[in-house]
């Protein structure tokens, strides 16, 4: 005899509905015709005659110019990842561990900068970082330097701004993942004659190994896609995938080329989060 | 290969508050030495000073010769077991009990050799390929011993390690962990909340509270003669009688309650009048068979009249809630006695008048002031 449907499942289903609905609006519908147009021919003036042709990922994916994008954004990537991991874990060890009275307002403050504007933060580094900025000033003033150095607009700027606004990011799982390993552990492990070093290699690092992956993933994927902060402190010289997307959607009108860079983003941020569940189920396995 | 451990004016303080001390202890070789009391009354702390996991605010530990108050855990060389076993959770049993070994850089086959012992020692062979977590929990705390006891420190603490088994096992475990310590000749701490395991497994015990220690002695020493009232009550069950001294009759001394009861007692110096009496339960003689209006008063000393409140049926006894009679009538303290019965005795019932007789030498006097003014 067939299992009837249990009274209960409708309603989940109804409950979903809405939820489901945005997905399918905000996300699937849009990607769906993203995908669309990447495979049709860009003509300029009309942005497409829709006949269909590879022709745009054969550019992305060839040219040199493109791929030297691609390259140098995934470079940033990776040494922004680096750079957040070797400064935030230190931050997030010592968030987890200290008995300090202050401890929440310290973990307070390290995420506070999340609630203002992405934008008017990045106006705060034109302001540290420009010609007549607070930096600048100081070494110029106390004739350190004979001219301004030229800080903005260059990859180094926006390095430095990527890392401090993602900093949260790493310290978020990395501080979840520290705080869920019992201190006592770590007392074992030095009762055990281990000294703090090797107790932190030993024992500490193996057990905050899914905060690691979990904040490097977030770091790595919101650094590729970064656009607003890259092309503010970066300037026309610093070229991210994400300002070639801009570019080609809203400057060039070449949509179908602009819908490939998305897709092709989209796939990678995938491979991301596919290889992310991947790893972290065998871990628990 | 045992160490002795002393503790000289030992105190800690977290910041502005008081924690534990000045504690005065010395713990022989080879000893299993509890520290027992309350939640909270400095127990654990004592013993994680004592590991090096805590650094005493005043006062100097000693390991067998060393003064170790400098020296970081990781040179202290005791075993620490914890109540949640903290187990490695990322290497299996085999590496949990080899994490001591490896770091000593043991060879590998008198690494294999040690573990296996070991293993075979506290009942685990076989699963040493296991995860800690696919450990029952006797298991993963014979895991958390093994991994302690391999390396063979000199020293080995327990912070209330049985907390978390059900009673049959916790029973079981304690006989195995005194097996083994007698085995190896180690000397151990071990802290722990519950009387009657502190009682059944020590050869000494100290009794703590609010960060001081109220008595050490032998579980006998502590059970038949606390110094203080905190002991007293912390140790069996008790029936405080409150009032003074106020005479000797002969080989005895006369105390007075406050209600008005006259008992002898066992004569003990307290340097005070003003006094508790202490009586176990078990003390407390009950016969009531016979007419109690026969009975003589006075023709045994601390012969006294009393009236069944309550009756508790536990099997291989029952505690009675006596009210004595007054001389004057009216009634006076209320008494908890309890007498084995045997099967098919006949009980008294509640609302019965009892003779209740109190044996002197089971009369302990304690001071109104404990040793440090607590009462």
């Amino acid at each position: 005899m067939a299992p009837r449907r249990r009274p209960l499942e409708g309603a989940r289903l109804i409950s979903l509905g809405p939820a489901l609905v945005v997905i399918a609006v905000v996300l699937i519908a849009p990607t769906a015709l993203m995908l669309l147009y990447s495979f049709w021919r860009y003509e300029s003036g009309r942005i497409t005659d829709y006949t269909f042709t590879f022709e745009n990922y054969v550019r992305l994916l060839t040219d040199a110019f493109y791929l030297k994008v691609i390259w140098e954004t995934v470079e940033l990537g990776l040494v922004v990842t680096v750079i957040t991991l070797l400064l935030g874990y230190p931050l997030a060890y010592f968030l987890a561990r200290t008995r300090s009275r202050f401890k929440h307002v310290l973990t307070y403050l390290v995420f506070m900068p999340l609630m203002i504007s992405l934008v008017v933060r990045v106006y705060g580094w034109i302001v540290i970082l420009g010609h007549q900025g607070a930096i600048n000033s100081f070494l110029v003033g106390f004739g350190f330097l004979d001219r301004p150095f030229r800080f903005l607009y260059t990859s180094h700027a926006v390095v430095i701004g990527l890392i401090e606004v993602l900093l949260p990011f790493m310290v978020m799982p990395l501080l979840s993942a520290i705080e869920k390993i019992d201190p006592h552990v770590e007392e074992a492990a030095r009762a055990l004659s281990a000294t703090r070093l090797q107790t932190f290699l030993r024992v500490t690092l193996p057990l905050s190994t899914p905060g690691i992956i979990s904040g490097c993933l977030m770091v790595f994927s919101l650094t590729i896609t970064a656009y607003a902060l890259p092309a503010l402190l970066g300037g026309a010289k610093v070229k991210m995938i994400s300002a070639l997307a801009y570019d080609s959607m809203l400057v060039s009108y070449n949509w179908p080329f602009g819908a490939t860079i998305g897709i092709v983003m989209i796939v990678v941020s995938s491979a991301i989060v596919y290889f992310y569940l991947r790893t972290m189920s065998r871990i628990q396995r | 290969m045992a160490s002795t451990i002393a503790l000289e004016a030992v105190t800690k303080f977290y910041g502005e508050t008081y924690a534990v001390g000045p504690v005065d202890l010395e713990i022989r070789e080879g000893e299993f030495f509890s520290l027992l009391g309350p939640s909270g009354c400095g127990k654990t702390t004592t013993l994680r000073l004592i590991g090096g996991f805590e650094e005493a605010s005043a006062g100097t530990i000693r390991i067998g010769d060393r003064v170790v108050d400098r020296i970081p855990v990781e040179k202290r060389g005791v075993g620490m077991v914890f109540q949640s076993y903290a187990l490695f959770p990322h290497l299996s049993v085999f590496e949990n009990i080899a994490f001591g070994l490896r770091l000593r850089r043991i060879a590998k086959p008198e690494l294999e050799r040690r573990v296996g012992d070991t293993l075979k020692l506290v009942d685990l062979d076989g699963l040493a390929a296991r995860m800690p977590r696919q450990l029952s929990g006797g298991q993963q705390q014979r895991a958390a011993l093994a991994r302690a006891l391999v390396v063979e420190p000199s020293v080995l603490l327990l912070d209330e390690p049985l907390s978390n088994l059900d009673l049959k096992l916790r029973e079981q475990m304690r006989e195995e962990i005194r097996r083994l310590q007698r085995r190896l000749g180690i000397t151990a701490v071990y802290v722990t909340h519950d009387q009657g395991e502190a009682m059944a497994v020590s050869d000494r015990t100290a009794v703590m509270n609010a960060g001081r220690i109220e008595q050490v002695g032998t579980p006998r020493d502590i059970y038949e003669h606390p110094g203080t009232l905190f002991v007293a009550s912390f140790i069996g069950q008790c029936n405080f009688l409150t009032g003074s001294v106020i005479g000797q009759a002969g080989e005895h001394l006369e105390f007075v309650s406050e209600h008005g009861t006259r008992l002898e007692i066992a004569r003990r110096e307290i340097g005070a009048t003003d006094a508790t009496v202490v009586i176990r339960p078990e003390a407390v003689a009950l016969s009531f068979q016979g007419d109690v209006g026969d009975v003589a008063r006075g023709s045994a000393p601390n012969r006294l009249v009393a009236r069944v409140e309550e009756l508790v049926y536990l099997g291989e006894k029952i505690g009675v809630t006596l009210s004595l009679d007054l001389e004057g009538g009216g009634s006076g303290e209320r008494l908890l006695a309890s007498e084995q019965i045997f099967r098919g005795q006949a009980l008294p019932a509640v609302g019965d008048r009892l003779t209740v007789e109190i044996p002197p030498q089971e009369c302990i006097l304690i001071g109104s002031q404990g040793p440090h003014g607590s009462t």
